[in-house]
């Protein structure tokens, strides 16, 4: 379409040869205000233009996120009244329910808050997702800062009992020493609570002394998790991981 | 660039008998042209449709109030907050009472004033857990407002009349109710119910309206004389 219009033009220019005073005609003869409406429309297209970069800018912001961030953070330090192990019924109900009813294709609590989409979503540990941060080593091992990735490798759920996830991940450090960068990976095994939205990643039949993962999602969304290296015998801290999901495109 | 070329084109043609349909073809191509952003800024708005929508503004309170409950209290017992910038503390049987006492005023505003928790037939349930007094596993639990009554000459409280009302057993829906009758304190947002005269002082109530709103509070139903929770539910209005 464009190159009719673009080929008309230059018809009009050869015309325009021909007959020589071709400022004069330029503008003499087109409609004045034929030539304005053009303007106008030009300055649109540039305003249409700004406004796609500041769409752009408007997708960084995500009040309802953000809302739902606060509020994780808000119920992580109201606490429950619920003893470990159990869970709580939705932030308006006081009532408690076993860990291992949550999500298991049962109402057990009087709202449904148990089976709730939210709930058990399990976007968390899709195979394939890759969760990356900085570990922050402050006992057992002596190390810098360093970068560590989680890769959900397998993902499976029971059918007889789906109250939780049973994962498969691949574990990596990229450690510099000598100011020679290498890679120190490791497969591990676990499972992903839905009560708790934790993640717990064992080393799988390793000899190497590497440590478990466990991480909450407690940031109101499945993408960022607050995990430790610990100790698999004692849950003892010995790294703090914050870690967010890589963007897959 | 195309257009000023264009124009220029057409412009330099535009004489003759061709000049009405140059004429035409820089219209048309106009034309095209505004069609082709209408049809840009639609694919835009439909992006922005899909970007998260605003928060509800209840929500917001919500967790504001939520925040303060966790900031604590800055006030010693039976004194109230004048909130906003000014953290002062007055006694709260000066809340609502027709003078102010708050420095900003905020003793007598109409939304700390307000009667909404009070009025009658308003009514809290909640699922109640038991922690105490009751062998139930946790039920529906529901506080009516029967009747409520402000004293002139002493506006600081309201005084009404309720009735509690929980179910005992999920199968045979039997449900026991308690009169009651008690105070709403302003300072404190607090409906403070025990047993109406002549009952037995079975159980007593205590709500919290601090959630930011008039239709949302935390309720406990208590032993009478000691204070000591038996059961806890979180309580809304309908």
């Amino acid at each position: 379409m464009w190159r009719l219009l673009i080929l008309s033009a230059l018809s009009g220019l050869i015309l325009a040869d021909q007959a020589g005073d071709f400022v004069g005609r330029v503008f003499g003869d087109v409609d004045p205000r034929l030539a304005a409406n053009s303007l106008k429309i030009i300055s649109l297209e540039k305003k249409l233009t700004s406004l796609k970069g500041k769409l752009h800018d408007a997708e960084k912001v995500d009040p309802d996120g953000f809302l739902n961030e606060i509020d994780a953070r808000v119920s992580e330090l109201e606490g429950t009244h619920c003893a470990k192990r159990e869970f709580q019924c939705g932030g308006n109900e006081q009532e408690c329910v076993s860990d291992i009813l949550v999500c298991d294709g049962h109402n057990d609590c009087h709202n449904g808050h148990d089976e709730d989409s939210t709930v058990c979503s399990t976007a968390p540990v899709k195979a394939g997702n890759v969760f990356s941060g900085t570990s922050h080593w402050k006992d057992c091992l002596v190390r810098h800062d360093h970068v560590t990735r989680i890769t959900i490798t397998q993902s499976s759920r029971r059918k007889f009992y789906q109250a939780r996830i049973w994962v498969r991940a691949l574990v990596e450090s990229d450690l510099t020493s000598h100011g020679k960068t290498t890679t120190s990976s490791f497969q591990a095994k676990g499972y992903y609570n839905f009560a708790h939205r934790r993640l717990v990643l064992v080393p799988l039949g390793d000899h190497d002394s590497h440590l478990s993962v466990v991480c909450n999602f407690d940031h109101g969304d499945s993408e960022r998790a607050s995990c430790h290296r610990v100790l698999e015998a004692t849950l003892y801290p010995c790294a703090d991981l914050f870690v967010t999901l890589s963007q897959h495109n | 660039m195309w257009y000023v070329l264009l124009l220029i084109g057409l412009a330099a043609a535009a004489s003759d008998p061709y000049k009405e349909r140059r004429t035409q073809y820089l219209l048309t191509s106009q034309r095209l042209h505004v069609e082709q952003l209408e049809r840009d800024l639609h694919a835009l708005e439909d992006a922005f449709g899909k970007l998260s929508p605003d928060v509800d503004p209840k929500k917001v309170r919500q967790i504001k109030a939520r925040v303060s409950n966790l900031e604590g209290p800055h006030c010693p017992e039976h004194q109230g907050q004048c909130g906003g910038d000014v953290p002062q503390c007055i006694n709260d049987l000066l809340f609502c009472d027709g003078h102010e006492d708050c420095r900003n005023g905020r003793d007598e505003n109409p939304e700390v004033c307000s009667l909404a928790p009070t009025h009658v037939g308003s009514s809290y349930t909640g699922v109640a857990t038991w922690t105490s007094c009751e062998e139930s596993e946790p039920h529906n639990a529901v506080v009516t407002i029967t009747a409520s009554e402000r004293k002139s000459f002493f506006p600081a409280r309201v005084w009404v009349r309720a009735v509690l009302a929980f179910e005992d057993d999920e199968h045979s829906h039997h449900v026991r109710t308690f009169p009651l009758r008690g105070y709403y304190n302003f300072g404190r947002r607090a409906l403070v119910l025990g047993p109406e005269l002549g009952t037995k002082p079975l159980y007593g109530v205590r709500c919290y309206f601090n959630l930011g709103d008039d239709d949302h509070a935390d309720c406990k139903i208590v032993a009478p004389a000691s204070l000591s929770i038996c059961a806890h539910f979180s309580a809304n209005r309908y």
